[in-house]
């Protein structure tokens, strides 16, 4: 790797952690939308009903989802910047616990005491590197663990509307139950493309990364299907939407 | 053990030094017949401990001047000392390595959750008693100027009133406190 590569590897690394949200989004869209489908297309005979329906569902719950992902993540930026703020303010008000507490942490990792002082007396000839290394160090408050909350808003939304679509693409060349099944065959098809292509970026295998997504999303499905069947084993009256 | 007594003698003790680039035994049998301040810190590279061990060395001739040796003693080994008291710019006195926390714990100033000493100043006399002794927290730094003005007014072997400096009235000592 080249010296420029590993400048550029933080900002690589800051979008690969949008795998969360991508993965989530796609998975999420695409579960709930088979389930909707293949409940509406048992309903009814019009494809073009089946259609609409997803349409929406896909629309709605890529909104719904981004603004989700909006309002989590940009609560947890509030809470970790008045963390971080905090934390500054007392190694301001505190120098020697502040200085004290990182000397602690670099021991806990493995230097000597000696290093240990030699890096902190260092790094305190530099007030912005001392505050940012002893928050990261003392208090785990790291710029990575900091989720932006509009790019994760996007990729959230983004990813739903993919996982969404692929199942709704059957329906508008196929109809009644071979557009069910091509739709659930295209919906596992995906699930183990994404498990696959987060193996590729985590350097696992391809298949084992697949097969895990694929095993993990399809069994939560059955679960809540199964589910809804208990329910209505015991509550013969009531009729479980779909999805 | 608990913290000594004023009017106790100070427990004996004997431990490597490192001063001035060698390393020899120090004993408080080698100090009687003059003034020992006497003074526990937690270790070696640290951030609040070097403002005492250099308080001590800036002001170590005053001691002297008192008829005082100065010995500091911290839990660390003698290679540390050796490498703080370098790092610190050299000192006026010895380190002592109570490795083995006896001393430490002799004085009734080990720290047991932590393993290392607390802040403590002892002074002794020549007779080997203990005239003074002060423990603060950890966190607490200790003043090097008000050990030494509270030498000076043990050395009067006179009565003191608060906050006394030299030159300042003092009161017989049969008058009795």
């Amino acid at each position: 790797m080249s010296l420029s590569e590993i400048q550029q590897k933080k900002q690589v690394i800051e979008s690969r952690s949008r795998i969360r949200e991508f993965v989530f989004g796609i998975q999420d869209g695409l579960i709930s939308t088979v389930g909707l489908l293949a409940g509406v297309q048992g309903a009814t005979e019009n494809s073009l009903v089946v259609i609409v329906t997803g349409l929406t569902a896909m629309f709605s719950g890529a909104v719904s989802m981004a603004a989700g992902s909006y309002l989590s993540a940009g609560a947890q930026k509030d809470i970790f910047d008045k963390e971080i703020t905090d934390a500054e303010k007392l190694a301001e008000r505190e120098p020697y616990i502040a200085a004290e507490g990182l000397l602690k942490a670099l021991g806990d990792e493995g230097l000597t005491k000696e290093q240990s002082y030699r890096m902190v007396k260092t790094l305190l000839q530099e007030r912005n590197v001392f505050l940012r290394t002893f928050r990261e160090k003392v208090f785990g408050l790291g710029s990575a663990e900091i989720n932006q909350p509009l790019p994760a808003a996007l990729v959230m939304g983004l990813s739903f509307v993919m996982g969404a679509a692929v199942p709704i693409v059957p329906y508008l060349i196929f109809s009644g139950v071979s557009a069910f099944y091509v739709s659930g065959l295209l919906g596992g098809l995906t699930l183990f493309g994404v498990g696959a292509f987060k193996g590729r970026l985590a350097g696992q295998s391809l298949w084992s990364a697949g097969a895990q997504f694929f095993l993990v999303a399809v069994g939560a499905a059955v679960v809540g299907y199964l589910i809804g069947l208990i329910v209505q084993y015991f509550f013969p009256g009531i009729t479980i939407p779909a999805g | 053990m608990g913290l000594p007594r004023v009017g106790d003698h100070a427990p004996e003790f004997s431990a490597k030094g490192f001063f001035q680039g060698a390393v020899k035994e120090f004993s408080l049998s080698d100090c009687k017949g003059k003034w020992l301040v006497l003074f526990f810190y937690p270790a070696d590279f640290t951030f609040i401990c070097p403002t005492e061990v250099t308080g001590f060395s800036k002001l170590a001739k005053a001691f002297v001047d008192e008829s005082a040796a100065i010995l500091g003693v911290s839990v660390d080994s003698i290679d540390s000392h050796r490498a703080w008291a370098a790092e610190l710019g050299g000192l006026e006195y010895p380190l002592l390595s109570d490795e083995d926390k006896r001393i430490s714990a002799a004085y009734g100033v080990l720290s047991e959750p932590d393993g290392v000493a607390l802040r403590a100043t002892f002074i002794i006399n020549p007779d080997a008693l203990i005239s003074y002794e002060v423990v603060s927290h950890v966190n607490v730094g200790r003043s090097v100027e008000e050990t030494l003005r509270v030498l000076k007014a043990l050395r009067t072997d006179r009565l003191c009133p608060s906050d006394w400096h030299p030159g300042e009235p003092t009161g017989d000592v049969a008058l009795k406190y």
